[in-house]
């Protein structure tokens, strides 16, 4: 095996010219499918990054809105991580959150404005989450102050707020009786999607006064994971030991739109990922049948001096092995290339796409497991496509083919 | 001596009574004197504006003034039947807001937008057409059942002398969980501070003059000024008002059909 495979290498090596057509289709493949996939997996990650900020976690358990006393509420937090460690999962953080739907408003120097999301977090807890924001002025560490806010940047531009001033948070109590608390921005943060333009964040503790509740109660507890895509299995798995008392939800069920468009991009890569397959099979397949064509003689040659049917075949394969490796490899390069250039172009401000971008720009996560995937499914398809051309090249008789022209 | 000790008792006498017409009788003090049963001031002022055996309808006149931005102005007419806790509210001017309108029945309130023909819920304790005003403001006063008399004092407000009393809501669901009150002595409210659970002074509203409907009283204008809303100009805060005016009042019987959905949706075709 190891002599088919040092023959194979120097036959690989010494006719690259023969192969450059067919390492061109494979690189070309493994580009457009590496290119595709790493950018939606980036749109995935920027997603589920905002996501997990704004709702507070990877997978999210919703504890309810209905008044309870201290007591209830500890034995719900204790059951609820009880059932956390039960399920095996090991989160990367936890958080406890109370939040307000649109009914928040601020106020300050006689503007006013709806917020579309109060957020009451431990700073504590969720500071390293938080602090990814891109901050433009103030220090988010001042947040351990429990007056203190982070506003973005739409929200202080349209109040005329700045950082050290004090904005007014007028909200509705439980029952509806409307309370206001003052807090003092601490810091503006700079998030264009939907998931900041409106967005407050500040102590739970406070808000939680504002809104009436006892003291120590939280809406959801979220869990921080350090792979987002293990979302939906630990939410299946959490959901599974809460025994049905409390639902968890992966973040991206929050968002059903956007997973149902993440979805699609995702079939359109895999079925380009098919299609693309198919074209290099085929392609290969005929200009394998070409090269064997013109290597008749080689390999009734080859025949002649004792080589067996077997491992011509092998030797045809593993040919067909290092022209999917270079090709994948340059593929690959290609496509870092490609996407290294791509999240250079500034998107900032590009109607529908915010949600999307980092700071401005495309990112892109090229996963290691998904690369490997399709380096293996690429390596499969061109093995294929050289799979009959290797069988008839096994079958060519060495007197016939040293006769052939 | 004798003389010295006189004038002095006289001095002190006089500085007494001087004293006494100089500052309002502490609070919870009657003007002649003992403390007036609050609760009973509160019910008759809820009275006074209460149509309870009647139903009452008008045609209401806004004008929101916004510091900076100049004014905009809204008519329209409400219909009220205090004995069910229902009104209907329906928008006449001007004609890009014509047909809008606010159903209360109950607890519930709906906004009906005639453009995509839909009812959709709405609370009491919103804004009124984006103004000062609150979807609350149109509804039967319960100032003695929503809150308790937490202080009072006597003040002058203008001509009127006044009970001035604080309130603390009795339930949550109260919009304003505190309020302070002029209540002249005729039983008339004629100024309100509405405040936050924390205390926040949130708008403040006169209701200088009444006119008399029946046995009932309905105020002629009603100016509200929000505290938080507003603009600095010149270094001086000026507050976004809305003043709005209350004409042709009626306690005619209005029918039934005009408190329904269908009513206010046959308004707009």
């Amino acid at each position: 095996m190891r002599t088919t495979v040092q023959m194979a290498f120097r036959n690989f090596t010494r006719n690259s010219r023969r192969f450059l057509l067919l390492g061109l289709a494979v690189c070309a493949g493994f580009f457009f499918v590496c290119t595709i996939q790493s950018l939606v997996a980036g749109l995935s990650y920027q997603v589920n990054v905002r996501g997990a900020r704004y709702y507070g976690g990877h997978v999210i358990i919703s504890i309810g809105k209905e008044p309870r006393d201290i007591a209830t509420m500890a034995a719900a937090d204790r059951f609820i991580l009880e059932a956390i460690s039960r399920s095996g999962v090991s989160p990367a953080a936890f958080s406890h959150r109370t939040h307000l739907g649109s009914s928040g408003v601020v106020f300050f120097n006689g503007e006013s404005l709806s917020m579309r999301r109060v957020i009451g977090l431990d700073w504590a807890s969720e500071a390293r989450m938080i602090e990814r924001l891109q901050f433009i002025a103030g220090n988010p560490g001042d947040m351990s102050d429990q007056r203190g806010v982070l506003i973005s940047e739409v929200t202080a531009r349209r109040l005329g707020a700045r950082v050290g001033d004090q904005i007014t948070l007028q909200v509705n109590r439980d029952a509806g009786a409307i309370n206001t608390v003052p807090l003092w921005v601490k810091a503006i943060f700079r998030e264009a999607s939907i998931f900041g333009f409106y967005t407050l964040y500040m102590d739970r503790g406070v808000l939680d006064k504002a809104l009436g509740f006892d003291s120590g109660y939280s809406a959801s507890i979220g869990i921080y994971l350090d792979d987002y895509r293990a979302a939906e299995r630990v939410a299946a798995q959490i959901g599974h030991a809460l025994n049905g008392k409390f639902t968890a939800d992966p973040v991206i069920g929050f968002m059903a739109q956007i997973r149902t468009l993440l979805k699609a991009l995702s079939i359109v890569s895999y079925g380009i990922l098919a299609l693309l397959s198919v074209v290099i099979a085929v392609g290969i397949f005929n200009l394998y049948r070409v090269i064997i064509y013109e290597r008749t003689r080689e390999i009734g040659t080859m025949r002649a001096i004792g080589i067996q049917r077997p491992q011509v075949r092998n030797l045809i394969l593993c040919e067909a092995v290092f022209l999917a490796l270079c090709g994948i490899a340059a593929g690959l390069l290609l496509s870092f290339v490609g996407l290294t250039a791509v999240a250079r172009i500034p998107l900032a401000g590009a109607a529908g796409l915010d949600i999307f971008l980092d700071r401005g720009h495309l990112s892109w996560v090229m996963n290691p497991d998904i690369i490997c995937a399709d380096a293996l499914l690429i390596t499969l398809v061109t093995l294929a496509g050289a799979l009959s051309p290797a069988r008839a090249a096994q079958n060519i008789e060495p007197v016939a083919a040293l006769r052939a022209e | 001596m004798r003389f010295s000790s006189r004038v002095r008792a006289w001095g002190l006498f006089i500085f007494l009574c001087a004293a006494a017409s100089c500052f309002p009788p502490a609070a919870g003090a009657q003007a002649g004197g003992g403390a007036p049963d609050f609760i009973k001031i509160l019910k008759q002022a809820d009275a006074l504006v209460t149509f309870d055996d009647s139903d009452f309808s008008a045609l209401y006149t806004f004008v929101q003034e916004t510091p900076g931005q100049g004014q905009s102005s809204k008519q329209a007419m409400v219909f009220r039947r205090d004995k069910n806790n229902t009104y209907l509210i329906v928008i006449v001017k001007p004609d890009e807001d014509k047909g809008k309108g606010y159903l209360k029945s109950g607890n519930n309130l709906w906004f009906y937008d005639p453009v995509s023909r839909r009812f959709t819920f709405t609370s009491a304790k919103d804004r009124f057409q984006n103004m000062n005003a609150r979807n609350s403001d149109f509804t039967r006063s319960n100032l003695a059942g929503d809150y308790r008399v937490v202080a009072s004092v006597r003040q002058k407000l203008g001509r009127f002398d006044c009970w001035v009393l604080d309130l603390e809501a009795r339930t949550e669901d109260v919009g304003f969980p505190k309020m302070k009150i002029w209540v002249s002595d005729d039983g008339l409210v004629r100024k309100t501070e509405d405040y936050s659970f924390s205390g926040q002074h949130l708008r403040t509203t006169a209701f200088p003059v009444y006119q008399q409907v029946g046995s009932r009283y309905v105020p002629e204008t009603v100016v509200i000024l929000d505290e938080l809303r507003g603009t600095t100009i010149n270094g001086t805060f000026v507050k976004e008002r809305t003043t709005y005016t209350i004409a042709r009042p009626s306690l005619q019987r209005l029918p039934d059909a005009t408190f329904t959905k269908a009513w206010l949706e046959n308004l707009s075709e």
